[in-house]
């Protein structure tokens, strides 16, 4: 560790400029996300003037209060967190059960192609939103939790993904596994997953991410804001200024410390925090060349 | 012993009669003997500001319906507005409605009528609406159920939105007095004030960046809208993407008229000039908003409630900056000239088999007592809150159709002698804030005061008149080609005012649009409307 940082000292010494530039690069990255937070945390009437750069001007933590300010918000926080678990366990082991089998050649598992074709043919067709509530009906789940868990619980891209990466691994060290007396079972939890810690972070990140950001399914398939998911409560949430209503000064007032502008900016920082939050922890995982070595001759 | 039998059958007759006459109210808000239930699918009216411990399926103004009706209320579904006719197509396509719902796509309504999915209504209103809202929806004449009138009968509760929410020109009249100019009436005087913006720079943008019209990219023919720049194009006697009845009774769409072609031309000019902003196609609503707030520009055109919205932000910015309503810029003959609201946008229809279709009339009539603040008691509910009325489970909006400029002269009467009696719970409101902006100059109180009395006396001006336009129904052939053309007519108008197409393109444009549809769709329109 301590070799590889001084390597990158020296390497820094030599070509500062170099590393400033990058540097600049990397840090105009961070510009939109630092200029959203600064909005977020600002008065809406500067925010809307477009007075609001990287500095919050007036700091106020309305728009985060308006976000939070009703039940329903610790609710669909529930709801998120536990349609997020229940769906990366629920997908990791549909992915990884899928993968598996799909990874072997037609000799070994003569339906394959049948079945690759078969999971190939739900990405490329899709009956549409009508057919796709009723079927949803059809099966009781409206208004559940599962309505936005098992729908998606296959994921024919993520298995294609793990497909591959399983195919990646060298034939021998399975081959070595079974002449050791392993089973199909043992090589699979012992052998292949070991191995592929990288991309099952990463298949792991992906449906994560997709059940936090999916906001869609909630707006369909629950007929109560009660039952919404997080995403989908915050997407309802807009400040509706209704002219017809305002007539007191007080009300204005609060609708003036948020708008559209400072109540989406939170709105999206609330999104990215999660995911930011699991990533270091996930980042471990992201090894390369595991197997480098591995085989030889 | 029939003669006698007669009398009393006559004697039968008359009683009846009377108690039909003297029933008016009292069946309006009879309670029902037995609890009935109600279930509705509606959107959602996000926050409506109720505490913690309540929410829109549970708290005290469905009780208040329940307590008062005897009508117990809950939601098959709340939707978002976003997603909402989506829903509304799912509950039609899987035949599962709820007793009431709401529909906000007159298509959509159509299609539940021509599919028998709906009670027809006919006759319930006169039975069972309440006198105070039977009165707004006569005073609209035809026009109040005619929206969900179908051969003769009638299939929903329409809203009724009220009228004046037309644009006019709004300025910044703290720059014009420190110019020393003076405010504009006609066209040419608008622009000439926003020449003088531009080269004098009263709001110190530096050379060069002060804006002199502020545009939408929707241009014009948007009602209620912020951003249009109707005005101009009406003092040509052009009303873009508006259906106007001509002189001999037919209907023409107003994008292709010769009038829409020479107001065209000027604008196109303004455009080349600099004097409309020359950015405003890449502009978004924030965008456009920032110009106003920030004082980049001091002239735009909206209705009557930009106090309100956005341009409190303004005044919170720079607290001189005073944006002022004028009715301008006037045509030729001294008149203003304005087309007319669309009344009916939602309705509320009643799912065929209901047992009591006359339950959203009476739930309605509540709601109104409620809303309107005829019933002290509804204010205790949450006394420190500011709770939207659309918390009330039928969130139909009626309004008299010069409901708010009735309202700024009454409210002005009172100003006049600084005495509110006599006033509506809501227009004293609107009272003790105007007071609060005009003697103790607070702020927070400006929008009211400019809102609900200047600008809407100013709207209910005597030389303002209406042109007679309608809004006809989706006919089949606007369901196969009208997209098409909305976009050659957007493309065409945003095309001739950037100066990237010559405006005698105009005509091919015209042509084009009656060969591509603009003919069958006119027809059918005219046929609607019995020409």
């Amino acid at each position: 560790m301590t070799h590889h940082r001084s390597r990158f000292l020296t390497a820094l010494r030599m070509n500062w400029w170099i590393a400033l530039i990058l540097l600049l690069l990397a840090f105009s990255c961070l510009l939109p996300i630092l200029n959203t937070v600064a909005i977020s945390l600002s008065n809406q009437a500067y925010a809307a003037t477009g007075r609001v750069g990287l500095i919050p001007v007036e700091f106020t933590l309305s728009s985060y209060e308006k976000l939070m300010a009703e039940a329903t918000f610790g609710r669909a926080f529930l709801i998120s967190v536990l349609r997020v678990l229940l769906g990366v366990a629920l997908g990791m082991l549909t992915t990884i059960l899928t993968a598996y089998p799909l990874s072997k050649s037609t000799r070994a598992f003569p339906l394959r192609n049948a079945y690759m074709w078969f999971l190939v043919f739900t990405m490329i067709f899709n009956a549409g939103t009508i057919p796709w509530y009723m079927q949803i009906r059809n099966l009781g789940l409206l208004n559940t939790l599962w309505a936005l868990v098992l729908p998606c619980a296959v994921s024919s891209y993520n298995i294609i993904l793990m497909m591959n990466f399983f195919r990646g691994i060298p034939r021998e060290i399975e081959e070595a596994a079974i002449m050791d007396g392993a089973g199909a079972w043992r090589v699979l939890l012992q052998v292949y997953l070991p191995l592929s810690l990288p991309s099952l972070a990463t298949i792991a990140l992906f449906i994560l991410v997709q059940h936090w950001n999916n906001f869609y399914d909630g707006l369909i398939l629950m007929n109560k804001p009660s039952n919404y998911p997080l995403q989908t409560y915050i997407y309802q949430l807009t400040v509706r200024i209704d002219p017809s209503t305002i007539s007191d000064a007080e009300t204005l007032r609060e609708a003036l410390k948020v708008s559209g502008l400072t109540l989406n900016a939170s709105k999206l920082v609330v999104s990215m925090v999660p995911v930011m939050v699991v990533y270091p922890f996930l980042q471990r995982y992201f090894v390369k060349g595991l197997t480098l070595g591995a085989v030889k001759g | 012993m029939r003669k006698l039998l007669c009398l009393i059958v006559a004697l039968m007759m008359m009683l009846g009669c009377a108690q039909a006459l003297a029933a008016g109210d009292d069946v309006a808000f009879a309670p029902y003997e037995e609890r009935i239930s109600m279930t509705v699918g509606r959107a959602n009216p996000g926050s409506v500001d109720l505490p913690e411990d309540a929410d829109i399926e549970h708290n005290k103004y469905l009780d208040y319906i329940c307590d008062k009706l005897n009508i117990d209320v809950t939601y098959d579904w709340i939707a978002e507005p976003s997603t909402y006719n989506q829903k509304v197509n799912l509950a039609i396509t899987s035949g599962d409605l709820p007793d009431v719902m709401i529909v906000t796509n007159k298509g959509q309504l159509q299609q539940l009528v021509e599919n028998d999915l709906i009670e027809d209504l006919t006759g319930l209103a006169d039975q069972y609406f309440s006198d105070y809202i039977l009165d707004i929806y006569n005073s609209y004449a035809d026009k109040g159920l005619g929206s969900c009138t179908f051969d003769g009968k009638v299939y929903a509760i329409p809203n009724l939105e009220a009228g004046y929410s037309y644009s006019y020109l709004w300025v910044r009249k703290d720059w014009v007095d420190a110019l020393g100019a003076k405010m504009p009436t006609t066209l040419d005087e608008v622009v000439e004030l926003a020449r003088l913006f531009m080269e004098k720079d009263p709001g110190g943008n530096g050379e060069g960046n002060t804006i002199g019209i502020a545009v939408n990219t929707r241009v014009a023919g948007v009602y209620n809208n912020l951003g249009n720049i109707d005005p101009i194009f009406h003092t040509f006697g052009s009303f873009p993407r508006q259906w106007i009845r001509g002189e001999d009774g037919k209907l023409t769409y107003g994008t292709v008229t010769e009038e829409t072609k020479n107001a065209l031309a000027y604008v196109a000019q303004l455009y080349k000039e600099g004097v409309l902003d020359p950015e405003f196609v890449v502009r978004t609503g924030d965008d456009f908003n920032a110009l106003l707030l920030s004082g980049r520009c001091g002239i735009f055109f909206g209705p009557w409630w930009m106090p309100d919205w956005p341009l409190p932000s303004a005044k919170v910015n720079n607290p001189d900056c005073d944006w002022v309503p004028v009715l301008a810029p006037l045509s030729d003959d001294g008149n203003f000239y304005a087309y007319k609201q669309d009344e009916s946008t939602t309705w509320a229809v009643v799912r065929k088999g209901y047992e009591h279709p006359e339950a959203p009339f009476k739930v309605l009539n509540q709601t109104y007592i409620g809303m309107r603040g005829f019933d002290p008691s509804v204010r205790e509910f949450y006394p420190d809150r500011n709770v939207l009325w659309t918390v009330y489970p039928l969130p139909i909006l009626l309004n008299y159709d010069d409901e708010n400029v009735q309202a700024a002269k009454l409210i002005q009467a009172a100003l006049d002698t600084r005495n509110p009696e006599g006033l509506d719970p809501q227009n004293t409101n609107f009272y003790e804030s105007s007071v609060k902006w005009l003697d103790d100059g607070d702020i927070d109180s400006w929008h009211t005061y400019t809102s609900r009395v200047t600008a809407s006396m100013l709207a209910g001006s005597e030389n303002v008149k209406f042109v007679d336009n309608v809004y006809p129904a989706r006919t089949d052939t606007m369901d196969l080609k009208l997209t098409q053309l909305e976009k050659i007519e957007d493309e065409t108008i945003l095309k001739i005012i950037m100066n990237e197409m010559p405006v005698d393109e105009f005509d091919s444009f015209v042509t084009n649009w009656y060969a591509q549809g603009g003919q069958e769709i006119t027809d059918e329109v005219n046929e609607m409307y019995g020409n």
